[in-house]
């Protein structure tokens, strides 16, 4: 996507003016911003000078001024920074409000992190007005591998490990343990292993010398507790290193 | 039907045209030794695993598809972007591609573009 070049910001908005206007400290942001005079710094704002903004600003929007204007201020620096920068212009569904998010920037609709707001709309780089925008991130569904502190290590002569497998776990992997398994059930639950590693196999494993290792102790995950030591290889091992698979009992 | 052969020869890839017995390509795919083929069961391609160990450092998307030309058509998708990523085997059943990864993860690949279908962590 190409980025035509416009001008720098020049928004026919009331942001423009204020945004040139010297003052120091907290910028409102908004075409209905009590006098600088009475606002003062953010951090002084209290008791009756609070009253007097409520009642400049209306009582219910202040929260949301505040909000709006700590944003604006951030990205009024970052734009003002670069008078001459150019990009895709961001515009909202009123004239209160201009960003200018591209590559010349260096803000895109992601970087600002903003939740939309009723009534206001945030565009992509494209351009284009973005509606319904998520508002979080999907949970992620990595489990924690570890429990504790982990040290990473590289082997200094071949190490013997052991790699428990089967079922919808392959023979070569990156997830070993130094401890030689004797059961299924013992080492799924030592391990934490996921329901889909059925655990009929073992493999013994010679761990070339100088290959980077982590160590650590396996955390509890997939309802299973944990416990065992546990090593994730940090590096890649030829295939030749992972034994044939023996059947580990119950 | 298919009209070629894939197989393994000296660790590099040797495509051969059953009617003639003409060798159709041979050599390294991507410039990368072979670890295994196994011809796909509709179309003239097959699967080739490329030695995880020989690949730069990083990802490799050592997993492609191989036309009886000699032609790359897809490598598969990885599952991580884990810089020790890459497939360490892989295996037909039926319509699907099941192939497991240094990481842990077992993933089902689409086998006609090589996307991936579903990954699963398997330790």
């Amino acid at each position: 996507m190409r980025h035509s070049p416009e001008p720098p910001l020049r928004a026919s908005s009331s942001l423009s003016r204020r945004s040139r206007r010297p003052r120091s400290g907290w910028r409102c942001g908004l075409s209905r911003c009590p006098p600088p005079g009475r606002a003062g710094r953010l951090s002084t704002v209290t008791g009756t000078q609070a009253q007097q903004l409520r009642k400049a600003s209306g009582p219910r929007r202040r929260p949301l001024a505040l909000l709006v204007g700590l944003l604006l201020a951030i990205l009024t620096a970052a734009v003002g920074a670069s008078p001459a920068a150019a990009g895709t212009r961001v515009g909202a569904s009123t004239p209160e409000l201009i960003l200018l998010v591209g590559p010349q920037t260096g803000i895109t609709a992601g970087h600002v992190g903003v939740h939309t707001l009723p009534g206001w709309q945030l565009a992509s780089t494209t351009g284009v007005a973005a509606k319904g925008a998520p508002l979080a991130l999907e949970a992620s569904t990595r489990v924690a591998p570890w429990a504790g502190r982990t040290l990473s290590r590289l082997t200094q002569g071949q190490e013997t490990m052991y790699r428990v497998w089967g079922g919808g776990s392959g023979q070569a992997g990156s997830w070993l343990t130094p401890v030689k398994p004797t059961s299924s059930a013992a080492a799924r639950a030592g391990l934490a292993l996921p329901a889909e590693n059925a655990a009929i196999y073992v493999s013994e494993v010679a761990v070339p010398a100088g290959t980077r290792i982590q160590v650590g102790v396996a955390g509890e995950a997939f309802g299973m507790p944990g416990g065992w030591s546990q090593v994730e290889l940090l590096e890649r091992i030829p295939m030749e290193s992972f034994g044939k698979g023996w059947l580990l009992g119950p | 039907m298919s009209h070629c052969s894939f197989s393994v020869l000296d660790r590099q890839l040797l495509i051969v045209d059953t009617s003639t017995g003409r060798v159709m390509w041979h050599g390294a795919p991507l410039g990368f030794p072979v670890e295994e083929v196994e011809p796909l069961p509709v179309g003239d391609r097959a699967l080739v695993l490329l030695d995880y160990m020989s690949g730069p450092s990083g990802p490799f998307e050592n997993l492609i598809c191989v036309t009886c030309g000699g032609d790359v058509s897809w490598r598969a998708q990885l599952p991580s972007t884990s810089g020790t990523e890459a497939y360490v085997s892989f295996e037909i059943q039926g319509d699907e591609l099941i192939a497991h990864a240094w990481t842990g993860h077992r993933v089902v690949l689409d086998p006609a573009t090589g996307f991936l279908r579903e990954s699963k962590f398997t330790k």
